[in-house]
């Protein structure tokens, strides 16, 4: 009983957070949200043994986190709207906090009905729920008349890496600060294949093929010498080389090479320098083109990468190569002395990973039209890594879940939330507090405090891997041994 | 060198791959680097004295990274944590000091009776704040991940370096007239530090030696650095390796739980390394301050990331390797600056780093130490 | 199984239903009485609340969370996307101020009251970048354009922004006033890289002006001025950026042309912690002056203190990115006498309009950065393009925006030409001296 109210709690101070800041009609989809979250955490919390256990836990659980989604509607409406001099209707602000209430509730039962299904249902029918609601949303989004389509994209292609960067960091172990280098051979590859840059205008479907495929080679190429380091010497050759690739990318704009005074190649604008490439081309399909103007098909078309990378990598994390990364992330050694070849699964790691970075880079180019060195810096490897570790080290729902988080923090609720807060200082009486400016002066601060708090509050990430969640626990749980052993030869 | 790789292949039509790569780079050497390399070592030959020079500047520069490094080495060695946040107290350090310099009003003017001794005072007081800052994001946001998976302190200092930045940034605002102007009037600007130590060459007598074109500098500043640098590098290797608390320091970075049964305080071991890398922080925020003569909100996390690589150069948790990688990092940029271009020296450093690290997995001093999970 | 799954199908789709239900009646309230957001709100507060308060914003507008559900043909929204965090703060708060004066001078009313203005203050920066993002300006050009309010969209603060929004807000008619782009191929064919500015435009028709003169001018303004102090060595730094780098090529190229000796080029690293080696490097080279292209956020003030402190006596030159006071307090002592090349006067040379403009904003907001005065007049003549047509059309608010002719503002009397490029040509030197810049002349 009290799980589920804990759960409606968890979920609820998403719902609340997101209509006490956003605020208007954006409280359904935080009801759903918050909905959502309540009732798989109740589901988590306790086993749920049918289809009409999960309704009643799923209503419940829902229906808390309603109640705070609908609190923070009534405060964002009756509280801070008048603050702001802004007339409240008090009419249209109840029925948004009863729209996200029942939202909430609803989603609650629908998640809560489908954790009570038999089990392989219950994950397939779970999938199915988010994904349906993912091919919903610019439907959503537009009857809400939200405008978040052109963020959503954006945030979208960091999914698609930090997926990638989960093999990498999550399967394979390998502590990586200069995933961002690979994001930029990607979309350089883009750029120079699909763009008048070389005169060579290449369709996208192929484009995007030979991106990751040259990504890829870069992985192996840039892995092969950090085979003999381990950890931390790991990390910083990584981050050497995410360093080196956008330089590189910045002055490769006048390239001479000359082999024992023989000129071969005189001043070659090869990556365009600092000015970049730009325009890259945009894809069509059956005459149809893609225009930035027009977001949903953009949409489709990441979510589509994306479906096809979380299918790639589940198969790849149940072969015997992702077999062989957890061996290896686990204890290099004794994995070799099990006959594991150390060099190819590590090689393997980082080409594999490095592909969906390509898939995002060919994706990126062609959807900004424009590459430019600046935006492959170290920022971008290291809020990739942030995502990952934060959602869960090796698990992709938890990968999602906290690149979502952090993206829409950073690109969005942030900069609201600054909105809403620099409102209230201006409307205040107090003369010192109408000075601070602080949607641009805090925002740094916040994202940070966000980042820090919720490390604090989930250490082992949003959702951790079981199996990692086990081995680490290790100690406290004897029987986790046993049941690591069981599980492994299920495996087998 | 072919040959002998070949033949220590026992199985049959194996491709000799390591040969392949060995040629390859040989090749790729003699192709490629030779005849520029060459050029540079006849730049070098032939302008002797600005060679001198550039070696100087390396070595200064060496030694202010190296002094970042060891907070980054000192707290890695103990709780094997990639502290994102070093570089952010080392910028807090900076404007910290510099605030008690405008309070204080000394200039360029003031005289050196007292000029010095406010000088040391600052330099107390803002190690003691910064390590009280370090001690605290210690207890507040790295103390509960201790037993987390690794990474999570690691996106915990991340975090707390966008804090600190930002902080940084509103520390701008402090515009009061008692810190007499030392903030401008432009908050995101950068903060000039006023010139406390000359710049005044002490190579000078040398001049006519050279021949006419005299550019050889060394400047006091330069001495400062150095000696600073120097005198805590020494003062923290021998309280590392000489002092009972030090033993502590050691034992605990072996293995943690060992020296809890041992009757080590950990807990007081860990903020105790904490304090005294925010402690050294603090001083080369000062000290670097002083030297570049500019502060500014962005300065820790590209300071951060050179020292960072300093002390993985020299083998990280190595207090002496942090002072090598530290020292060799400065000379490699100096020279890359000069001898092959500006705009690659980040390439260059890196690229060496890359191939040292090859070399010698541990780095230049580490020791082969099997990772702890 | 498969029944279930068109359980969960269906639910899913009715919370759609319900969605849609709800959204009708929230929406349609919302749009007139404005109750659910503080964005909506804003266009009221901020008409009203003068900014009597310095330095401060009215709470702006967001476009993400306004619910302007149609039916509003009464306003029309302004934007601006600039970078609001990390370094480049100090200038654009000024240039939002000014914007924001600009409107609150005219009651954020155009045509006698028929619209009401509105405006939107943009970031296309990112927290975790600190600098201006291409993800973030596109998608803020995308919303921009997705929103049918936005007549204007004044944008962008660099160089490398602009190349990504224009082409997007090129397909959506949408008119873009830049009071800060100074890079050259973004307007002047056979200026920039093969191909610009065509490559921008892919309907053909450009929409894209700005208030600010373009750096083929400056650069060779800065050279000649160059030459009249007899420099006849020069050594010419970079920040690598489009801006920073475009310039010192220009600057370059005409120096050789005018028979200045080029000894040196290097590109810095605006985030190194000093330039030691670089500046002993520039002493080997013995150049009689030192010019930068680039800005002050790359590091200039570090810049000048290495290369004064390593010893050098020679004049110092940059261009208008160091114009500013962040670089007086960035360099200290190591700024005086530096030369400094500006399109068009700065603010404190202004006259008539402009010396009235320059009084009440340092009255208001205090200090002026050099595109303070761009962003006012970006700010001036949307609104006059708005008043001239006095319709909420974008292909009429573009077309009025390119037919601007002799145009009196705070910069002087100037036109567009057809390329959107200020016929102000005017580029001033000045140099410091103090704690100041102190105008020297003027350069046709």
């Amino acid at each position: 009983m009290n799980s589920r109210i804990r759960a409606g709690l968890i979920g609820g101070i998403f719902g609340l957070l997101i209509s006490l800041v956003s605020g208007g009609q954006i409280a359904y989809l935080a009801g759903i949200i918050a909905g959502a979250i309540a009732s798989q955490l109740a589901a988590q919390e306790e086993d749920v043994a049918s289809v009409r256990a999960g309704i009643q836990l799923g209503l419940r659980a829902g229906l808390v986190a309603g109640a705070l989604t609908a609190l923070g509607v009534f405060i964002r409406g009756f509280l801070i709207n008048p603050l702001v001099n802004v007339s409240a209707d008090a009419s249209v602000v109840f029925m948004l906090g009863l729209g996200g209430l029942v939202m909430a509730g609803v989603a609650g039962v629908v998640f809560g009905a489908i954790r009570g299904l038999p089990s392989p249902q219950n994950r397939f029918g779970t999938l199915l729920a988010f994904g349906l609601l993912a091919v919903a949303y610019p439907f959503l989004d537009s009857l809400l008349n939200l405008r978040f389509m052109n963020e959503v994209i954006p945030v979208l292609i960091f999914i698609l890496m930090a997926l990638g960067l989960n093999i990498v960091v999550g399967y394979a172990g390998l502590l990586d600060l200069g995933y961002a280098a690979f994001f930029a051979i990607g979309a350089y590859t883009t750029g120079m294949l699909a763009s008048p840059h070389f005169g060579i205008s290449m369709p996208f479907w192929i484009v995007i093929w030979i991106a990751a495929a040259v990504a890829a080679l870069f992985g192996i190429l840039l892995g092969a010498p950090t085979l003999p380091l381990r950890g931390d010497y790991l990390a910083i050759v990584t981050l050497g080389f995410g360093e080196i690739v956008p330089i590189a990318a910045n002055n490769l704009d006048n390239v001479t090479i000359s082999i024992l005074g023989v000129t071969l190649l005189e001043n070659f604008d090869l990556t365009g320098g600092p000015r970049g490439i730009n325009p890259i081309n945009r894809p069509s399909l059956f005459g149809y083109a893609f225009e930035p103007s027009q977001p949903i098909p953009w949409y489709f078309l990441i979510l589509g990468l994306i479906v096809f990378s979380i299918f790639f990598i589940l198969r790849l994390r149940n072969s015997r190569l992702g077999r062989a990364w957890s061996a290896m992330r686990e204890d290099e050694l004794a994995a070799s002395a099990m006959g594991i070849n150390l060099v190819r699964t590590k090689l393997l790691a980082f080409a594999m990973g490095a592909t969906f970075s390509g898939f995002a880079g060919a994706f990126y180019g062609s959807f900004i039209s424009a590459i430019t060195p600046a935006s492959f810096g170290f920022d971008v490897s290291v809020i990739l890594l942030c995502m990952v570790i934060l959602g869960g080290l090796g698990n992709i729902t938890g990968v999602i879940l906290g690149g979502l988080i952090i993206q829409f923090a950073d690109r969005l609720f942030l900069p609201q939330l600054g909105d809403v807060v620099q409102g209230l200082l201006q409307n205040s009486n107090i003369e010192v507090l109408k000075e601070i400016n602080f949607k641009t002066d805090f925002r740094t601060m916040l994202f940070g405090l966000t980042l820090v708090i919720m490390m604090l509050v989930r250490p082992e990430g949003l959702v951790p891997n079981e199996r990692r969640r086990r081995e680490l626990h290790a100690d406290d749980e004897a029987t986790a041994h046993e049941r690591q052993t069981l599980y492994d030869a299920e495996q087998a | 060198m072919a040959s002998e790789a070949v033949g220590s292949n026992f199985q049959k039509r194996v491709i000799p791959w390591r040969t392949i790569a060995r040629v390859a780079l040989v090749v790729f050497f003699v192709l490629f680097l030779a005849v520029p390399l060459f050029n540079i070592l006849v730049q070098m030959v032939t302008n002797p004295q600005l060679l001198l020079r550039q070696l100087l500047i390396g070595l200064t520069n060496g030694a202010y990274i190296a002094l970042i490094a060891l907070g980054y080495t000192l707290v890695y060695g103990i709780v094997e944590l990639i502290n994102f946040a070093h570089g952010e107290v080392y910028m807090i350090g900076a404007f910290f000091s510099l605030t008690l310099v405008g309070l204080f009003s000394l200039s360029d003017e003031t005289p050196y009776a007292t000029r010095i001794p406010l000088m040391l005072l600052i330099l107390v007081l803002t190690m003691l704040a910064t390590a009280l800052l370090n001690a605290a994001i210690e207890r507040f946001a790295y103390r509960r991940l201790r037993n987390a998976p690794r990474l999570a302190p690691l996106i915990s200092a991340i975090g707390v370096s966008f804090v600190l930045q930002n902080v940084g940034l509103l520390w701008g605002y402090l515009r009061f007239p008692a810190f007499n102007g030392v903030m401008g009037s432009n908050a995101v600007a950068p903060k000039s530090y006023p010139q406390l130590i000359p710049n005044d060459n002490l190579l000078a007598p040398l001049e006519g030696v050279f021949g006419e074109a005299f550019r050889l500098r060394f400047t006091t500043k330069d001495l400062v650095v150095i000696v600073v640098s120097a005198t805590l590098l020494i003062a923290l290797y021998t309280f590392v390796q000489r002092t009972k608390i030090g033993k502590a320091m050691r034992a605990t970075a072996q293995d943690r739980d060992a020296s809890a049964l041992m009757g080590i305080d950990v807990n007081r071991t860990i903020t105790l390394a904490f304090l005294l890398g925010g402690a050294l922080a603090g001083a080369a925020g000062m000290l670097v301050g002083m030297y570049n003569g500019t502060v500014v909100y962005t300065l820790g996390f590209t300071a951060g990331l050179r020292s960072f690589t300093a002390a993985v150069l020299g083998g990280i948790g190595n207090i002496l390797g942090a002072m090598l990688g530290g020292l060799l990092i400065g000379l490699i940029s100096a020279l890359s600056d000069q001898y092959i271009s500006t705009e690659w020296t980040n390439a260059v450093v890196f690229g060496i780093l890359v191939i040292i690290l090859v070399l010698r997995p541990n780095g230049l001093l580490g020791e082969d130490v099997q990772q702890k999970a | 199984m498969k029944r279930h799954a068109s359980i969960a199908m269906l639910g899913v789709l009715f919370s759609g239903i319900l969605a849609a239900c709800g959204a009708p009646t929230g929406g349609t309230t919302a749009a007139t009485s404005a109750p659910a957001t503080a964005a909506t709100s804003a266009p009221s507060t901020a008409a009203t609340a003068a900014p009597a308060t310095a330095a401060t914003m009215a709470p702006s507008t967001d476009a993400t969370a306004a619910p302007s559900a149609g039916g509003s043909g009464e306003v029309i929204k302004i934007v601006s996307s600039l970078p609001r965090t990390g370094s480049s703060k100090g200038q654009t708060d000024t240039i939002v101020n000014a914007i924001q004066q600009r409107l609150a001078e005219a009651n954020n009313q155009v045509c006698d009251g028929q619209f009401t203005l509105e405006y939107e203050d943009m970031d296309d920066a990112t927290a975790a970048a600190g600098k201006w993002d291409a993800a973030q300006e596109a998608s803020n050009a995308n919303s921009a354009a997705a929103d049918e309010d936005v007549m204007v969209y004044i944008g962008t603060f660099n160089s490398g922004a602009a190349q990504i929004s224009i082409p997007i807000l090129n397909q959506a008619g949408l008119v873009m006033i830049s009071p800060a782009n100074t890079y050259p191929g973004l307007t002047k064919p056979g200026k920039g890289d093969e191909g610009e500015p065509e490559k921008y435009f892919p309907t053909g028709k450009p929409n894209y002006t700005r208030v600010v003169p373009a750096d083929d001018l400056q650069g060779a303004a800065a050279a000649n001025f160059a030459q009249s102090i007899d420099i006849t060595k020069v050594y010419i730094l970079d920040d690598t950026e489009l801006y920073g780098k475009g310039i010192a090529d220009v600057f370059e190229a005409t120096a050789t042309e005018i028979g200045i000796e080029v000894v040196g080029r290097d590109s810095i690293d605006g985030k190194a912690a000093d330039y030691r080696a670089l500046a002993a490097k520039i002493l080997d080279a013995a150049p009689d002056m030192v010019y930068y292209g680039g800005i002050t956020q790359n590091n200039a003030g570090q810049l000048w203190k290495d290369i004064r402190g390593e010893g050098f006596e020679g004049a110092m030159m940059g261009p208008d990115g160091i114009a500013e006071t962040a670089f007086l307090e960035a360099a200290g002592d190591a700024a005086e006498g530096t030369y400094t090349t500006f399109g068009g006067l700065p603010g404190d040379q202004l006259e008539g309009a402009g010396a009235e403009w320059y009084a009440s904003y340092t009255a208001e907001f205090g200090t002026v950065e050099p595109y303070t005065s761009y962003g006012y007049e970006a700010a001036n003549v949307a609104i006059a393009a708005i008043e001239s047509v006095c319709q909420k059309d974008r292909a009429a608010i573009l077309d009025a925006v390119f037919a601007t002719k002799d145009f009196e503002g705070i910069l002087g009397t100037w036109s567009f030409d057809e390329n959107g490029d200020t016929s102000l040509t005017a580029m001033s030197v000045s140099q410091v001296k103090g704690d100041a810049f102190e105008f020297i002349e003027v350069t046709e």
